[in-house]
């Protein structure tokens, strides 16, 4: 104790608040960077998303389990945070070169192993030592860790706005984080003031200074043997430019978006739709028009395209480097480009049209899944004339439609005929899905005789290849699997599509991705969303009304708090980009407020002079009536303000319930470790579910409806607790750690996490 | 509970479910479709002592124990004696052009009936095939077809050819030998669409029953070969050596990949390996390639540099230098050698015009190699 004393802040020539500030800072923006990187080089769906914010909270949680055992001392910890910088940048370059390190061609897929174990990896490197600075911070703030817990959210908040306006065209993920990273260092000098601290900050500036400087370089050597001739970090993406020969391929997260020339793809993404109806004046081009759709639209006389990109970076990129006759069909008087997100377009125009055209990727993501939805295809039905059609894309198969990939489809085609009475889909490498109030046709002889009177003149689409791609076996064939079975209805909430092609994806692999996924596929609802419920319910029975009752029962909060917290986090995120778009340029924003709420809510409950269980279970059943404010806001939009306000206020109930419930634990049994374990434990299971396929294959009312539910049982529990007060319970032990008498609460390691850049 | 005891026993649920989740998983990941199987003793294999064999049909000779599949996963070592699982078991059957397969000095503007069961004995990254040749025949949903009941198919559907394709023949050998036999009878012919890694003494056996033999040569190094399709670049050369020694029809197919095969210097060694050794008048088609299965993000090929590929192996004196997958491209078209003058006009699959008399060019007289009738 007497070693602890000397070592307080106020003895080592810093200020109470800012190192643990600084953790918080640190944590979140180097998360942030984290995931939009990873985003990158492992096609960031949500599934591996999930990989990295659950890798990052198990190795936050052991560095701070482990740190006491550590032994490492306290005025150690500026050379702990410069340390973590200089991780961090090994950890994005390790990244950056991943394929190189697998074995496979920059443009290789590489399965979901790869991306779990770099997820694993990467936050050994990045949470485990920022997971032992919190253990430290707590020892030198006197043990006092709610304190420690109240800085490192104000921190985390302070992040999420740094990052927010550095996301900005012009400074690349590698140069925003170098820039963190140089703030980081000039914090870390100000806060400890000592003279080692000069060497560790022209450390730090140095490595940022390097790191930002090798991002083009690096960037070029990763992608060899290709050449890469562009590079820029947009707040929708990382779009990426190679070319090969005379040819240009443009990439968004590592993902391919289309290539110029590419006649194929362009022609089929316009013909199939427009040959139904040739005699088409408006149509809507949703992507793609860059790449060659908006002059094959242009083919059919008195046509008017309204083409709606999300990223005027693809166009900036386009009209540096793709060649005259590519940007041209742009400039023609019938085309207005519009900026925006093609669904908030759809439904904000008040414009009919007679074809409206998806040329977008696959449902990979649940961003891109809202493009394959009822709900889209409703409104799409809305803005479509009586006899108009919608077509869209997806890669398959041409000579054999395997299990997977039949439900995929399945699910397309389901869903595409819940709003449309006539659906045919063209057989092929690429399936083209098309959909109308009246009827259509497969035909190719019809095709060809509409394209000789129109006078129009295709490669692929053409009265010479149509006859093999259209042959009635291939069709009889293409149809019979995809209506083999029901097939689930594809919903903003309940993304199945996204969840199938997942499985599609992962097949590929030969590992065990596609056989975990499918297995959980077949689990009845019942049995992930009920009988845990009901199992639960009766172990709190259980506890409650034992004679003894163990110390643990004020814990039954904080677990409640940390499983519901992470899924209505990505429940809200996911909510946020059905709603109003494209989520990638708020995200840090949106973690901002949840934040600022854990901030609010620690500092509540530091503020508070005794915590009871009549208090813990008013918290919580509010929690309750949140979360189903929460379930009425997905399922109804409103404004734009509420996700920040309904995760502000999740996060407020949160920090409390933590708070509270770890000082009530803490008066019977001082082991501070045992609440933040129980936090990790329940925070990392909800991010791996909901990742996973609980939010894909059950949807987010389902998802949110559980969730108040079990807070309600928390209600009730802390509500019996109350009303009778607890036994002796366990006997105070007398140990613990050396920071045991004097850590009160403690709490996740560093950061909480958000689910996505 | 204490901290140790938590530790303690997560570790052991951890342990528990780390060990039964993945049978469990793979029971998932490998018994969806439920696809009969076939026990129909192989040929080309030695019986071992303790029951072991060796298989003899490619240079892999997986030599195996009981209840052990080869690499291809369709021949399985059943106590001592070797089996096809597949003889009969069509998981595809389509009518395509011929053209399609490619050959294009082969019956021009026919249709071939083609089938495929599961499996491979390569691994090709940029398979098109993969949902077929990657997997094992549980993994698909097979038909039963019998090999005289494809040869009576073919006759209805006015097929004048068969064409065992999509996956890997040779991994069906027994299959479709059989089957090659019963249409010869009918007189409907057969041909095999195949990366050519065989072992010589069946690939002679089969060279007697067929008709038409297409190799993909999918790159001319060894580091390609090992890297991108696990194969044996020496043994797929062998094969297009006997074939083209051989009666039977033979055309290569040269897939172009962006930087990983599509070096003017390596093709031009291998269009001056095939001028050299197998013959200036062996049709040699320049495919494009088109991004899927584990390669699905690659760019695909520039068609400059598919025209640059052809223009550098007719400049090494072959004689008939396709390009596939461009139609419309005069590269599609087949010109005579002596005159120079299209005498097969194509625009994809599609036969226009043919000026050809009894095998030679109408124009001028010359011989134009290839089965025409």
């Amino acid at each position: 104790m007497q070693v602890l004393r000397r070592l307080r802040a106020g003895n080592l020539g810093l200020s109470t608040g800012p190192p643990a500030l600084l953790l918080g800072f640190l944590a979140t923006a180097f998360q942030i960077y984290l995931l939009r990187e990873f985003a990158v080089h492992f096609y960031g769906n949500e599934l591996t998303f999930g990989f990295v914010l659950g890798a990052w909270l198990l190795w936050g949680g052991i560095g701070s389990l482990v740190g006491p055992k550590l032994r490492i001392r306290p005025d150690r910890l500026p050379e702990l945070y410069t340390a973590a910088i200089g991780l961090f940048f090994s950890g994005l370059v390790l990244l950056r070169f991943s394929h190189r390190l697998l074995g496979a061609l920059p443009g290789e897929l590489t399965g979901l192993v790869p991306a779990l174990v770099f997820s694993l990896v990467l936050a050994l490197f990045i949470s485990f030592p920022l997971g032992l600075a919190f253990v430290l911070n707590a020892a030198l703030l006197g043990g006092d860790a709610p304190r420690v817990y109240l800085l490192e959210s104000l921190g985390a908040a302070l992040a999420g706005l740094a990052v927010h306006l550095l996301l900005v065209p012009g400074v690349s993920n590698w140069a925003g984080a170098a820039l963190v990273a140089a703030a980081g260092g000039l914090m870390i000098f100000f806060a400890f003031r000592r003279t080692q601290a000069w060497r560790l900050l022209a450390g730090t500036l140095a490595a940022a200074i390097l790191f930002a400087a090798a991002d083009v370089p690096s960037l070029k050597s990763a992608w060899k043997p290709f050449a890469l001739i562009a590079a820029e970090d947009t707040p929708f993406g990382k779009l990426q430019v190679l070319k090969t020969g005379d040819q240009f391929s443009f990439y968004s997260n590592g993902l391919a978006l289309f290539s110029y020339p590419d006649t194929e793809a362009a022609e089929e993404s316009v013909h199939f739709a427009l040959l139904q109806r040739p005699e088409v004046k408006d149509v809507l081009l949703i992507g793609g028009g860059i790449s060659g759709g908006c002059a094959e639209i242009l083919k059919y006389p008195g046509t008017r395209v309204d083409y709606v990109e999300i990223n005027p970076a693809i166009i900036r990129l386009a009209e540096r480097h793709l060649p005259a006759p590519a940007i041209a069909a742009l400039r023609n008087p019938r085309v207005r480009v519009a900026f925006e997100d093609g669904r908030a377009f759809l439904e904000r125009t008040e414009k009919t049209y007679d074809a409206i055209l998806v040329n977008l990727p696959e449902p990979a993501t649940a961003q891109i899944n809202r493009f394959y939805t009822r709900e889209f295809y409703a409104e799409a039905r809305k803005k479509l004339g009586s006899s108009g059609v919608l077509s869209f894309i997806v890669p398959s198969a041409e000579n054999y439609i395997n299990r997977d990939l039949q439900q995929f489809l399945e699910t397309l085609d389901r869903t595409l005929r819940d709003v449309f009475p006539n659906v045919v889909a063209v057989p092929g490498e690429n399936n083209v899905f098309l959909g109308s109030a009246s009827p259509l046709s497969v035909d190719a002889g019809a095709m060809a005789a509409s394209m000789q009177r129109l006078g129009i003149h295709n490669t692929f689409v053409s009265p010479e290849m149509l006859p093999a791609r259209l042959a009635a076996l291939r069709i009889d064939y293409l149809k019979e699997k995809i209506r083999a079975g029901e097939g689930l209805v594809n919903r903003d909430l309940v993304p199945v599509s996204y969840y199938f092609h997942s499985i599609l994806w992962a097949s590929q692999f030969k590992g065990l991705e596609s056989g975990a996924l499918r297995l959980f596929s077949r689990i009845p609802a019942f049995w992930v969303l009920d009988a845990p419920l009901v199992a639960t319910a009766l172990a709190l029975a259980f506890g409650a009304f034992k004679k003894r009752r163990s110390p643990a029962r004020f814990l039954v909060p904080v677990a409640f708090a940390g499983f519901s917290s992470i899924l209505v986090e990505i429940a809200v995120l996911i909510v946020f980009q059905s709603s109003f778009g494209y989520v990638y340029g708020k995200i840090s924003l949106l973690l901002c407020s949840f934040m600022a709420g854990l901030a609010a809510g620690s500092f509540a409950g530091l503020r508070q002079k005794g915590q009871s269980p009549a208090g813990l279970a008013a918290v919580q059943g509010t929690l309750a009536v949140v979360i189903l404010l929460v379930l009425k806001m997905a399922v109804s939009r409103g404004s734009e303000a509420l996700p920040f306000l309904a995760l502000a206020a999740v996060g407020t109930l949160s920090g409390y319930l933590f708070v509270a419930g770890n000082r009530l634990f803490l008066k019977e049994v001082p082991r501070p470790g045992t609440g933040y374990g129980i936090d990790l434990l329940a925070s990392f299971v909800g991010v791996i579910l909901a990742s996973s396929f609980v939010i894909p294959l059950f949807g987010i009312p389902l998802l949110l409806g559980r969730l108040a539910v079990l807070n309600i049982l928390g209600f009730l529990f802390t509500l019996t607790l109350a009303a009778f007060p607890a036994g002796p319970g366990l006997a105070r032990s007398g140990t613990g750690t050396a920071f045991g008498s004097i850590g009160k609460a403690d709490r996740t390691g560093p950061g909480r996490g958000s689910p996505g850049p | 509970m204490n901290r140790r005891q938590f530790i303690r026993r997560t570790a052991g649920a951890g342990l528990v479910i780390g060990a039964g989740l993945p049978s469990l998983c793979a029971g998932f990941g490998a018994a969806q479709e439920k696809g009969s199987l076939s026990r129909v003793e192989a040929r080309y294999y030695k019986k071992l002592p303790d029951r072991e064999i060796e298989c003899e049909l490619c240079p892999r000779a997986c030599r195996l124990g009981d209840k052990e599949r080869g690499y291809c996963g369709v021949r399985e070592n059943q106590g001592g004696t070797y089996y096809t699982l597949v003889y009969g078991k069509a998981c595809s059957l389509n009518i395509d052009p011929v053209e399609k397969k490619p050959f294009f000095h082969f019956l021009p503007g026919t249709n071939a009936l083609s089938v495929a069961t599961a499996g491979c004995n390569v691994n090709c990254k940029f398979c098109q095939n993969w949902t077929i040749s990657q997997v094992r025949p549980e993994q698909v949903e097979n038909t039963d077809l019998p090999p005289e009941l494809i040869a009576a198919q073919a006759q209805e559907f006015r097929c004048p050819s068969i064409a065992y394709t999509y996956s890997e023949p040779i991994v069906f050998y027994e299959y479709m030998y059989d089957t090659a036999i019963g249409a010869r009878r009918k007189r409907v012919r057969s041909l095999v669409v195949t990366a050519g890694h065989v072992k010589p003494e069946p690939l002679r056996d089969l060279i007697a029953v067929v008709d038409g033999i297409k190799v993909d040569l999918k790159g001319f190094s060894q580091d390609f070969y090992g890297q991108y399709v696990r194969g044996d670049l020496k043994t797929v050369l062998e094969t297009i050596r006997t074939v083209a020694k051989s009666r039977v029809w033979l055309e290569i197919v040269y897939l172009v990949i962006p930087t990983l095969n599509d070096s003017m210097a390596g093709i031009r060694e291998m269009a001056r390996w095939v001028r050299n050794e197998v013959g200036d008048h062996v049709p040699l088609h320049f495919s494009r390639f088109q991004p899927l299965y584990l390669v699905k993000n690659l760019p695909p090929t520039p068609i400059s540099t598919l025209e640059a590929a052809r223009d550098t192996a007719l400049g090494e004196g072959l004689k008939f230098v396709y390009l596939g997958n461009v139609p419309g491209h005069p590269g599609e078209s087949t010109y005579c050698p002596a005159c120079q003058k299209a005498v097969i006009l194509r625009t994809g699959f599609k036969v226009g015009d043919v000026h050809l008399k009894g095998g030679k060019c109408k124009f001028c007289g010359a011989s134009v190699p290839g089965i025409w009738a």
